[in-house]
C-alpha cells in the first residue's frame, strides 16, 4: 500500500490505543478516588441513636454551652433519601439528661415545604449575645443561604435569604459575622456527568467564596470538590475539606478576609464536614470510607462510616487517629462528628444520628 | 526516515516506558498512602524482639513460634544473627524465650524468614520448618522442637532449584511443604530489576521427598501462604496485587484458583484462626517507606481480618493501624484467646487486647 495509507492506518491505530488507555485510566481513577476497594476500619464506641432523627443529620454544630444544632432530611441528587417530608432543623441540649432532640420551629418568610437544609454554622454576636444560625438550603436543588436568629430555646426566626451567582453549589458555610460567611462550592458543573469528568481528569476547579453585604468574591480555588469548611478557635485559620482529593486544606485568614494557602493534610478517606474542638483545636471529620458504596446504594452492602481526628494540625507532624469505624450496620454514610466534653455526636447523609461516649 | 527521527522516536518510547513503569510501581507500592491511626487497648511490646518478628505461628495449646532478625535486601537490618523464639501465651509474663540452635548449625549466617509448624500425628513431635537466607540464598531448614530442652534439633537442610526465592512456607509433613517464591529471577541483580518490571511471574511450589513441582503461577509477589482448617483450600497473599488468592488443593497437590479477595493494602503473612477460619493479615501501608527507610517518615502497620472468606461476601475489616510511630512494617498478625500478636519485619512485636 502507499506510504500515505500506511501512515494513516498507523495514526488511527495509535488513536485507538490512546483512547483505550484513557478509558482504562479513567476507570482506575474512579476506583482510586472513590476508595472503592478499601477495607472497613472498625472501631466501636458506646453509642445510642438520637430519637426522632431518622432521615440523616448532614451537619451538626455544638455551641460552647452544650447546645447542638442539627440539620436533617437532606435530599442531595445522586444520594439516597428515605424521607417524603421537607427537611427540618433540630436542637439538642447536651447538658440535659434527657437527650432528645427538639424540632425547631421556623418563623418568618420562608417556604418550609421546599426546605432542604445542608451545611450549617452558628455565629454568636458578642455585643448582644444573639445567636445567628446560617443554613445552606437547596429548595428545588438550587443553592441559597438562610440566616436565622435562635430565640426562646425552640425557635428559629428567619431573617434573610441570600442568593448569589457565585454561590451556585454550596455545600457548607462558616459564619464570621452577622451576615458574613465563607462558603464552599462542591461542584463546578451542575451536570453530574461533566462533574465526574473533572474528577477523572484531575481538574481542581471548585472554589471557596466569601460573602458579605458589601462584597462577594472567590477567595480560594483549586479544589476537586470543596465540602466541609470551618474555622480555628483563634479565628485565624480556615479549614476546608477537599473530599475527592482526600485531604484538608488550611488557609490563613487576614483582616481583609483574604485567604492565603498554608498547607494540606492528607487524610486517606472521603471526609465531609469539619468540626473543631474549641479547647484543643483538634479537627474532627465525619468521613465515607468507600465512596462507591455511597453512590451505588445497596442495603445488603451498605456504605460505612468513619470518624478521623487530627491533632496538632499546624505542626510538622499532625497525628491522625480513627475515632469511630463502622461497616454501615450501626451508622451509614457519616458526614459529621462533633465533640463535646467527652461525648461525640455523629451525623449522616440519610441514616441516623448517634450520641457516643469517647 | 532519517537517523535522527529514528533516534528521537526511540528516546520517546523509552521515556514513555520508564514513565509508565514508574507510575505503575508507585501504584502497586501504594506510595503516599495515608491511613489514620486505629490503636487497640493495652498493647505491650514483647521483650527481646527488637530486631523484628517477621513470622509468628501459634500451635496447639497457645505456643507461639517466632522468627526474628531477618535481613532482606533493601530493608533496614542489624548485625545480630537471626533467632527463633518461643512464647507461651498462657504465661501472663508474656516473655519470649530464645530457642537454642544446635552447635553444628551455622548460626552466624542464620537469616530466618517464613516459618511453619507440622505436628506428627503418630507421636506428636513438633517439626519447625524455617525459610533461611544465608548469604541471601534460599533454603528450608527442618528442625524438631525439644520441649524440655527449649532447643531445636536440626534434621536437614532442603535446597532445590525451584526454591530460589522463598518467602513463606506451609508444612504438610516433616519434609513436605508448599512454598511461595517472591521473585522470578534467581540472580541478585535481576532481582532488583524485578521491582521495576513488577510482572505476575512469581509462583507457588510444592516440595516433598518424592516430587517437587510448581503448583500455582501468576503472582506479582507471592508472599504469605496458609491453609484452611479443613485443609481443602490454600491462601496466598499477593502483596503487590493487594489481594489474597483462595485456591483449591487437589489430590495431587496442584492448586487451582477459586477466588480473589481485594484487601486494598500490602499484606504480607497470613495466619488462620483454627476455629473460625478467619484470616489474619499483617500488612504494610506504603512499600516505598519500607524499602527507602527514613526514621522521620517511618513505614506504618495495618492488621486486616477477613471473615467468611468462602462466602459470597467476605468481610474485610481493619483491626489495627499505626502510622509507624508505634509500630513499623507489620508483617504478621495472629490471635489467641483475647490476645492479638502483631509482628514486624525489622521493628518490634506487640501483644494487644482483642475481643
Amino acid at each position: 500500500m502507499s506510504n500515505m495509507a500506511a501512515v494513516r492506518k498507523a495514526l488511527i491505530a495509535a488513536a485507538v490505543a490512546a483512547f483505550a488507555a484513557l478509558l482504562g485510566r479513567a476507570f482506575l481513577q474512579i476506583k482510586e478516588i472513590s476508595l472503592s476497594s478499601r477495607e472497613i476500619p472498625v472501631k466501636r464506641l458506646n453509642c445510642q441513636h438520637l430519637k426522632n432523627i431518622d432521615y440523616g443529620a448532614e451537619d451538626i454544630t455544638i455551641l460552647k454551652d452544650g447546645l447542638a444544632f442539627l440539620s436533617t432530611g437532606l435530599k442531595y441528587p445522586g444520594l439516597p433519601s428515605f424521607s417524603d417530608e421537607p427537611g427540618k432543623m433540630y436542637v439538642l441540649d447536651l447538658l440535659q439528661p434527657k437527650m432528645s432532640p427538639v424540632e425547631l420551629q421556623i418563623k418568618g418568610q420562608l417556604d418550609l415545604k421546599s426546605f432542604n437544609p445542608h451545611g450549617i454554622s452558628v455565629y454568636e454576636d458578642e455585643t448582644d449575645d444573639s445567636i445567628y444560625v446560617f443554613v445552606v438550603n437547596h429548595p428545588e436543588h438550587k443553592s441559597q443561604v438562610e440566616i436565622f436568629r435562635f430565640e426562646e430555646e425552640d425557635t428559629l426566626v428567619h431573617l434573610k435569604t441570600i442568593t448569589h451567582s457565585l454561590l451556585h453549589s454550596v455545600n457548607d458555610i462558616v459564619a464570621v459575622g452577622v451576615e458574613h460567611f465563607y462558603a464552599t462550592n462542591d461542584r463546578y458543573f451542575q451536570h453530574e456527568a461533566l462533574q465526574l469528568l473533572t474528577f477523572i481528569f484531575d481538574l481542581y476547579w471548585c472554589e471557596v467564596v466569601y460573602y458579605s453585604p458589601q462584597e462577594v468574591r472567590v477567595v480560594a480555588g483549586g479544589f476537586k470538590s470543596a465540602n466541609g469548611i470551618n474555622i480555628s478557635p483563634d479565628r485565624q485559620f480556615i479549614y476546608v475539606s477537599d473530599i475527592m482529593d482526600h485531604e484538608i486544606d488550611i488557609f490563613k485568614r487576614n483582616e481583609e478576609e483574604q485567604l492565603a494557602y498554608v498547607k494540606s493534610v492528607a487524610v486517606g478517606s472521603l471526609c465531609d464536614n469539619i468540626e473543631v474542638d474549641h479547647r484543643t483545636g483538634d479537627i474532627w471529620l465525619g468521613c465515607h470510607p468507600n465512596g462507591l458504596k455511597l453512590l451505588k446504594f445497596d442495603p445488603e452492602d451498605p456504605p460505612g462510616s468513619e470518624v478521623i481526628r487530627i491533632k496538632n494540625i499546624h505542626s510538622e507532624r499532625p497525628i491522625l487517629s480513627l475515632e469511630y469505624g463502622d461497616d454501615g450496620r450501626q451508622l451509614m454514610a457519616s458526614t459529621v462528628a462533633a465533640p463535646y466534653e467527652g461525648k461525640l455526636l455523629l451525623g449522616s447523609v440519610f441514616h441516623k444520628a448517634l450520641h457516643c461516649v469517647l | 526516515m532519517g537517523k535522527w527521527t529514528v533516534l528521537s522516536v526511540v528516546v520517546l518510547l523509552v521515556a514513555l516506558l520508564l514513565g509508565e513503569r514508574f507510575t505503575a510501581v508507585r501504584r502497586r507500592f501504594l506510595v503516599d498512602r495515608v491511613v489514620a491511626n486505629n490503636h487497640l487497648q493495652n498493647c505491650v511490646e514483647l521483650k527481646h524482639l527488637d530486631h523484628g518478628a517477621e513470622d509468628i505461628t501459634i500451635v496447639g495449646d497457645g505456643l507461639a513460634f517466632i522468627s526474628s532478625g531477618l535481613k532482606y535486601p533493601g530493608l533496614p537490618t542489624s548485625d545480630i544473627p537471626g533467632k527463633i523464639f518461643i512464647l507461651d501465651l498462657h504465661d501472663p509474663r508474656l516473655k519470649p524465650v530464645e530457642l537454642r540452635l544446635p552447635r553444628s548449625f551455622d548460626v552466624e549466617s542464620f537469616n530466618p524468614h517464613g516459618i511453619s509448624v507440622y505436628i506428627d500425628p503418630s507421636d506428636d513431635s513438633v517439626y519447625l520448618l524455617v525459610v533461611n537466607h544465608p548469604q541471601h540464598k534460599s533454603q528450608i531448614e527442618v528442625f524438631k522442637y525439644d520441649e524440655e530442652d527449649r532447643s531445636l534439633l536440626h534434621i536437614k537442610t532442603i535446597q532445590h532449584e525451584l526454591l530460589h526465592s522463598v518467602n513463606d512456607i506451609f508444612a504438610v509433613g516433616p519434609e513436605s511443604f508448599f512454598a511461595t517464591n517472591d521473585h522470578y529471577f534467581s540472580n541478585e541483580l535481576l532481582k532488583y530489576l524485578e521491582f521495576l518490571l513488577l510482572q505476575p511471574w512469581t509462583n507457588v511450589v510444592f516440595y516433598s521427598p518424592k516430587e517437587v513441582k510448581v503448583v500455582s503461577e501468576g503472582y506479582y509477589f507471592a508472599n504469605g501462604i496458609n491453609m484452611s482448617p479443613d485443609k481443602q483450600h490454600m491462601y496466598v497473599a499477593d502483596i503487590f496485587d493487594h489481594n489474597i488468592h483462595v485456591l483449591e488443593r487437589k489430590e495431587d497437590n496442584m492448586l487451582t484458583r477459586v477466588k480473589t479477595v481485594d484487601v486494598a493494602s500490602l499484606c504480607d503473612n497470613i495466619e488462620v484462626d483454627p476455629e473460625s477460619g478467619d484470616l489474619w493479615l499483617g500488612c504494610h501501608i506504603d512499600a516505598k517507606k519500607v524499602f527507602i527507610f527514613d526514621p522521620k517518615d517511618p513505614p506504618g502497620s495495618e492488621v486486616i481480618r477477613i471473615q467468611n472468606i468462602h462466602s459470597d461476601q467476605p468481610v474485610v475489616t481493619q483491626v489495627y493501624a499505626d502510622d509507624g510511630h508505634v509500630l513499623m512494617g507489620s508483617s504478621v498478625a495472629t490471635v489467641y484467646g483475647d490476645k492479638l500478636l502483631i509482628g514486624t519485619v525489622f521493628h518490634k512485636a506487640l501483644c494487644c487486647d482483642f475481643k
